[in-house]
């Protein structure tokens, strides 16, 4: 039985780097854990990840891209994987030393299938894949956990440069 | 679980903390009027799982009085989730239903790229402006270039 803490989410989330990164040291990590996944709630975790997000030395139109990709990731997590109801979501945010910007949503449910009406869950992951420099969603029976990935301009933290535009 | 710190939904509101429960009312304005043989819904804030429906409701009941145009303008939203867009997409289904001919302003990235991303641009007339989604000028979309119906 494993632990599921936020700070074990972290853990997760620095074991899933590639090519041995690390967390960027000098920007803490944003790490949400076990809120419930009540509408209210992840207003409140999508206006904080903005904060975070704009001191990551993303562009502004990339800051808009991963909070939408997040908060999607979150309505998923919150609506999708709880049949009856609300479940907990986490969320963890962080800055690597190799100058990316991930962020992780789980839950600890299953998600349900896709309504045969491509409603907002579909439009959710779609806008995810389209939206995020890199996308993994990886499912087991414990839930499920999407990690999103932008890189940092090529000028490196604090250029404003666009991406992916 | 015991180490993760209780977020109850009455937890008060404060920076640094992950819970909160704004006012729905706060995050999404919605205005109505009516311009003629149109009627415009001007929406200003975050169209999010907390107010969509409220939209929603809005927009379909503003149906109800057989418009022969309604313009939705989103140049206020600075964040427009799928939850938005299916309220659109619920909306355009039931104007078209009804003969209404709907047109949907949004000017910044905020609501252009979830729509443009997902495809739905393409399903509405976008315009730049309110005055130009009235005048059904410089609009894209399938219903965009149809003369216009006010003078």
């Amino acid at each position: 039985m494993s632990a599921n803490g936020p700070n074990e989410l972290l853990t997760q989330l620095v074991q899933s780097l590639n090519s041995g990164a690390r967390v960027d040291p000098t920007l803490a990590p944003l790490i949400c854990g076990g809120l419930p996944g009540e509408p209210g709630n992840l207003v409140a975790v999508r206006h904080q990840l903005e904060s975070w997000a704009s001191t990551t030395g993303l562009s502004a139109s990339a800051v808009a891209d991963l909070v939408l990709s997040a908060y999607e990731a979150l309505a998923n997590a919150a609506e999708h994987a709880y049949p009856s109801g609300h479940g907990p979501v986490d969320l963890v945010a962080a800055r690597t030393i190799d100058s990316r910007v991930l962020v992780v949503v789980r839950d600890r449910g299953r998600w349900r299938p896709p309504p045969a009406d491509p409603g907002f869950r579909g439009r959710g992951l779609l806008m995810i894949h389209a939206l995020a420099h890199r996308v993994e969603v990886q499912q087991s029976p414990q839930g499920t956990t999407v990690y999103m990935e932008w890189a940092l301009p090529a000028a490196g933290v604090g250029s404003t440069t666009a991406q992916h535009e | 679980m015991s180490d993760t710190p209780a977020y109850g939904s009455a937890a008060p509101r404060e920076p640094g903390s992950c819970a909160a429960d704004p006012a729905a009312d706060e995050l999404l304005r919605l205005e109505s009027y009516r311009c003629g043989e149109a009627v415009v819904v001007v929406a200003a804030g975050e169209i999010d799982m907390l107010t969509a429906a409220r939209m929603q409701e809005t927009l379909i009941a503003q149906l109800g009085s057989r418009p022969a145009l309604m313009v939705v303008d989103l140049e206020g939203v600075g964040f427009l989730g799928s939850m938005g867009l299916t309220a659109l997409a619920l909306t355009e289904r039931v104007a078209r239903e009804q003969g209404v001919e709907l047109r949907v302003v949004a000017t910044s990235r905020a609501t252009l790229r979830p729509l443009e991303i997902t495809g739905m641009a393409a399903d509405f007339a976008v315009y730049a402006s309110r005055a130009d989604a009235l005048a059904g000028r410089f609009g894209s979309g399938p219903d965009a270039l149809p003369a216009p119906r006010t003078p």
